[in-house]
């Protein structure tokens, strides 16, 4: 045994995410932190017309 | 004599139970098939027997309807119990003490016999349970692996009896089943194919034999290589790079099967629903993984991805 489940399973996950996703998520990290604080919605949006949308019904990230 | 009662017993134990269980559990998930030498049986039977083997034996000893059925024992005793098997594992040792006790023999071996099918029919209803239990849980992977314990057994235990060409060929580690897989296959003579995964065959020792793609296409890579050095050497700026989508051809085939050996490569492509931009326990993942501490319990996402552009291929 080389791998276990869960380090081939995140593998597969890594490469569903698009590209232009990972890129905004990781530069937009703080706003979307706050948004997610405040309740709020962030919006995201990649190449033709992709478009990703994060809303927080209450506070999510922890103290 | 001892011998062979030790290798009936090991077979009755060991071995025909990890085959049960491992029957059990390829109804739920395509177990792993593979050459497996007798330390790994031995040791592999050993984790599958451990709880349901002290499950049969403390039911059959202490457990009211357990302790009697079926193959009852009438008038059995712990004295008794164990008179009979110190009677019966002497005898077969030794052919002088079989003679000696040979009036008394075949009465306590038939008693031992009847106990040990009790505690063996436990068992294998035990063993049964179990890969069930195994099997229900290895299926619903996707839907239970956020639960840490969860995890930690599919890693250690669950893994080790999946084959590890389902996770890779199937939409098997997301909850959205309509994921699909698209393989890019290189093959040995040198022709790359695409197509979306269907279906995959496994030979008995666990190697990839054969992979099914549904609307298969193949890359025209010549005359792709041509215009792309022309287009290079031109001078001409206004002209366009070429277009690699239209150097796929379209095969006339529903379905295109390739036999392994004649796989040089192969490149995998999960493909979120219709829709979809991502899976979205990838997006959570990688939501957590960039924000750091997060809960993400109460956040939604939603998404909407654009309908793929008509395939310009000829």
């Amino acid at each position: 045994m080389v791998t276990t489940l869960s380090s081939l399973v995140d593998m597969i996950e890594r490469g569903t995410v698009p590209t232009w996703l990972r890129d905004e998520i990781v530069a937009k990290r703080e706003q979307i932190a706050n948004a997610l604080r405040d309740g709020g919605e962030i919006e995201l949006n990649g190449p033709n017309g992709d478009r990703v949308s994060i809303h927080a019904e209450g506070q999510a990230v922890a103290a | 004599m001892l011998a062979v009662l030790f290798s009936l017993l090991l077979t009755l134990y060991l071995i025909i139970p990890e085959a049960i269980f491992r029957t059990i559990f390829g109804w739920y998930v395509p177990p792993k098939n593979f050459v497996i030498s007798r330390a790994e049986t031995a040791y592999r039977a050993l984790i599958v027997a451990v709880l349901p083997l002290a499950l049969a034996w403390l039911g059959a000893w202490y457990m009211p309807f357990m302790d009697r059925f079926p193959f009852p024992v009438n008038g059995s005793t712990e004295v008794l119990r164990r008179s009979d098997y110190k009677l019966v594992t002497s005898a077969l040792y030794s052919e002088a003490k079989y003679g000696a006790s040979e009036k008394d023999f075949w009465p306590a071996f038939t008693r031992c016999s009847r106990r040990q099918g009790r505690v063996l029919a436990w068992y294998m209803l035990l063993i049964g349970l179990e890969a069930w239990g195994a099997g229900h849980l290895a299926a619903n992977y996707a839907k239970y692996r956020s639960n840490r314990l969860y995890e930690w057994l599919a890693d250690k235990f669950l893994f080790s009896y999946i084959s590890e060409w389902h996770p890779l060929l199937t939409p098997y580690v997301f909850v959205d089943k309509e994921t699909t897989v698209q393989a890019d296959i290189l093959c040995t003579n040198n022709i790359l194919y695409q197509g979306t995964v269907t279906q995959h065959f496994i030979s008995d020792d666990g190697k990839l034999s054969g992979i099914f793609l549904t609307n298969p296409r193949r890359f025209n890579r010549e005359p792709y290589v041509n215009d792309r050095e022309a287009w290079g050497k031109s001078e001409d700026k206004t002209k366009e790079k070429p277009d690699k989508e239209k150097y796929w051809q379209k095969i006339p085939s529903k379905n295109l099967y390739f036999f392994a050996d004649k796989i040089f490569n192969m490149n995998l492509n999960f493909r979120a629903p219709a829709g979809q931009v991502a899976d979205y326990e990838a997006i959570k993942k990688l939501l957590a993984e960039a924000i750091g501490r997060v809960n993400l319990q109460g956040v939604t996402i939603t998404q909407r991805k654009s309908p793929p552009e008509e395939k310009k291929a000829n």
